[in-house]
């Protein structure tokens, strides 16, 4: 099995979608559990994360990195139990508006979706609006934001300012992240929380829906 | 030497007696004029008012028509959403799902290009002998990009020569901008692609390399100097960029100045741009502005440069910032000074403010970085000037040069954050924007009843 994991990071990692369902299924036909799976698919794409910012890997590396993990979590996801502790709240993430880098976008919802959320992708390039109509369809109650772009981090705050002038600023809880995204600038435009890692990304938001702490909330 | 010889030396790479500034006051040029970004991109007559503002209060040497990557896109089917401060954004990709290349080719009457054609032509007939005229268009990468939509990057992969396909159609579209833009009369023409820093050196050269020596190559049968416009971390393909012979490159705040020069000095190449946009321009004060081209000059050797923004300067950048950085480029060696006193001077000078409020007569005090060479200074310095002129004895006015030690002890005392500005009976009134004079003499008039 030890080897059958190595071949799931590294054909994630590659980006060879096809081989990585076709590995997954085989892993499950194994009785592999469907979480070790995943891990090994959140392996590879930290690992990809890291020759991103080391300049290694570029974004049609990334994304096809991040199309190998869907198709990964398409074969696995069947067979997740979500754990014990799910919550039954719904997530919507996004990149904000003009970012195309997903890659700890769906790092933070593969570890949410395990983590017990009800995760709603929406991926690169989301506008403000986009956000709003899918945080309202799918009755959300966090809407997450990330981007690696400066030019991008404006809509985080955009849309804080949006749910303001609607009047639905306490209806959703609002997260940021992203490389350039830091607590600083998560006070300064008045979200709810900041993570710097997607597992960090999944405390935040189980506090943020328990309540009774001071705001935001920050892992770092 | 005109502002538009500066730029053009640096494109022939040639030395310079000072560093040519070219502010990319896109969107951020409405704002000068209370126009929104939709507004001054698509109402002529606007767009070029606002351009004549940036004229006349940066100082420019040389200056885009519009910083839009959305126009050629538009024209091709992809449908924009309109933003108040910010550029049009593409929201659909028509080549989304669709395997064929188009045939059709964008036309000089089609969508916004005849407005900005004719922009370019009345810019260059108001200030074409002094600032030289820049034409930017959407580079092929960003194109196709916006054609595609994010499965041009797998395709790189899954399917190069339908990437190569599409890119090639863009270049195409590419080459009718630089006709467009050469038969309306700019002096420098830049495609702007983005996306070229989310590519790898080897993907540049398998889909780029050979539609960029193209397009350079077109711009030099032209007779006119040409750029290439990069945003984000580009450094790994500043070689290859080089390599595609454009007269200049543009970088934005991702990469140090000194590493890229290194590497376009190399090559001859002129280099420009790195200020960064939002930490320096748009949320920094006047003196992070010119630390920050202070720093960036004094990190490089100075032929083959350009002191620039990072991109598109953000709408709400502070009119103050720009100004700052063309009185800098200007006088750099004053400067330098003035930034060191900056630092020390707080506790050298003992400034008594005056007793505002037992006054004799209204007292207008001028903040300025220098009216001598500073063109809002300039402007706002006559401004107290002319009031004085209209009201005589009734008024004293005043000017206060950040230029001098008195003058930066000055500012600080009074919490001076923006220059030029003007305060009256210590309250500020205007901050950096030019007084309407009516106005202003009716403001002073109310104190005098």
């Amino acid at each position: 099995m030890k080897e059958l994991f190595e071949k799931i990071t590294d054909a994630v990692y590659n980006g060879e979608d096809a081989e990585v369902a076709d590995l997954a299924r085989v892993a499950i036909s194994q009785g592999a559990n469907p979480e070790d799976i995943i891990s090994r698919g959140v392996i590879a794409l930290e690992k990809l994360g890291k020759a991103f910012d080391e300049m290694e890997a570029f974004l049609p590396e990334l994304m096809l990195g991040g199309d190998a993990m869907h198709a990964l979590l398409d074969v696995v996801r069947p067979h997740l139990e979500k754990e014990s502790g799910n919550t039954g709240a719904t997530i919507v993430l996004g990149c904000a508006q003009g970012d195309l880098h997903d890659i700890g976008l769906n790092l933070v919802a593969t570890q949410l979706s395990v983590g017990g959320f009800n995760v709603v992708n929406l991926g690169p390039d989301t506008s403000v609006t986009e956000f709003l109509v899918a945080a309202k369809e799918n009755d959300a109650s966090i809407i997450g934001v990330s981007t690696l772009l400066t030019t991008s981090a404006y809509y985080q705050e955009e849309l804080i300012k949006k749910l303001e002038k609607d009047g639905l600023r306490d209806k959703y809880k609002v997260i940021v992240g992203g490389g350039p995204i830091t607590p600083d600038w998560t006070k300064r435009i008045g979200a709810d929380g900041y993570a710097r890692t997607a597992n960090q990304a999944v405390s935040v938001c189980h506090r943020l829906l328990s309540g009774g702490e001071s705001l935001p909330i920050i892992l770092e | 030497m005109t502002g538009k010889e500066l730029v053009l030396q640096t494109f022939r790479h040639e030395e310079t007696p000072r560093l040519p500034w070219v502010p990319f006051a896109g969107i951020h040029a409405g704002k000068l004029k209370g126009y929104t970004a939709k507004e001054v991109l698509l109402d002529g007559d606007k767009l070029f008012e606002a351009l004549m503002e940036v004229n006349r209060l940066y100082m420019p040497d040389g200056q885009p028509v519009a910083f839009d990557l959305q126009l050629e896109a538009e024209i091709l089917g992809c449908e924009l959403m309109w933003a108040d401060d910010n550029p049009p954004s593409v929201r659909t990709h028509p080549l989304a799902n669709v395997n064929e290349i188009p045939e059709r080719m964008i036309q000089a009457d089609e969508g916004r290009i005849s407005l900005i054609m004719e922009v370019t032509r009345r810019l260059k007939e108001a200030v074409g002998d002094q600032t030289a005229v820049f034409g930017l268009f959407c580079g092929p990468l960003t194109l196709a990009s916006h054609l595609r939509g994010t499965s041009l990057f797998t395709g790189m992969r899954k399917a190069p020569d339908h990437v190569r396909a599409i890119i090639n159609y863009a270049t195409a579209n590419a080459m009718r901008m630089i006709d467009f833009y050469a038969e309306a009369g700019a002096d420098v023409i830049a495609p702007v692609d983005p996306v070229v820093s989310q590519i790898s050196p080897k993907n540049f050269r398998e889909f780029l390399s050979e539609p960029y020596e193209k397009l350079f190559e077109y711009i030099r049968e032209k007779g006119l100097a040409s750029s290439f416009f990069v945003c984000g971390n580009a450094i790994n393909n500043i070689e290859e960029m080089c390599l595609t012979k454009p007269d200049g490159i543009s970088i934005d705040e991702n990469i140090p100045m000194a590493s890229a020069k290194a590497i376009t000095d190399r090559y001859n190449v002129a280099i420009g741009g790195n200020i960064p946009l939002t930490t320096t321009m748009l949320f920094g004060n006047q003196q992070d502005n010119m630390k920050f081209v202070l720093d960036m000059i004094d990190s490089v050797d100075k032929r083959n440069l350009i002191v620039a923004p990072g991109c598109d300067m953000p709408y709400d950048t502070p009119v103050e910032n720009a100004i700052a950085v063309a009185e800098l480029v200007r006088n750099v060696d004053t400067y330098r000074e003035v930034l060191k006193d900056y630092e020390s001077v707080e506790n050298d000078i003992d400034i008594e403010l005056p007793d505002y409020e037992h006054l004799p007569r209204p007292l207008i005090e001028a903040f300025t970085l220098d009216s001598a060479s500073c063109a809002a200074c300039t402007y706002m310095w006559a401004s107290a000037r002319d009031a004085k002129k209209t009201l005589g004895e009734a008024i004293d006015i005043v000017e206060y040069k950040y230029t001098t030690h008195e003058g930066i002890a000055r500012c600080k005392k009074m919490g001076v954050k923006y220059l030029p500005s003007i305060y009256i009976n210590g309250e500020l009134k205007y901050a950096s924007q030019i007084p309407n004079q009516e106005e202003f003499v009716e403001e002073i008039k109310k104190l005098l009843i």
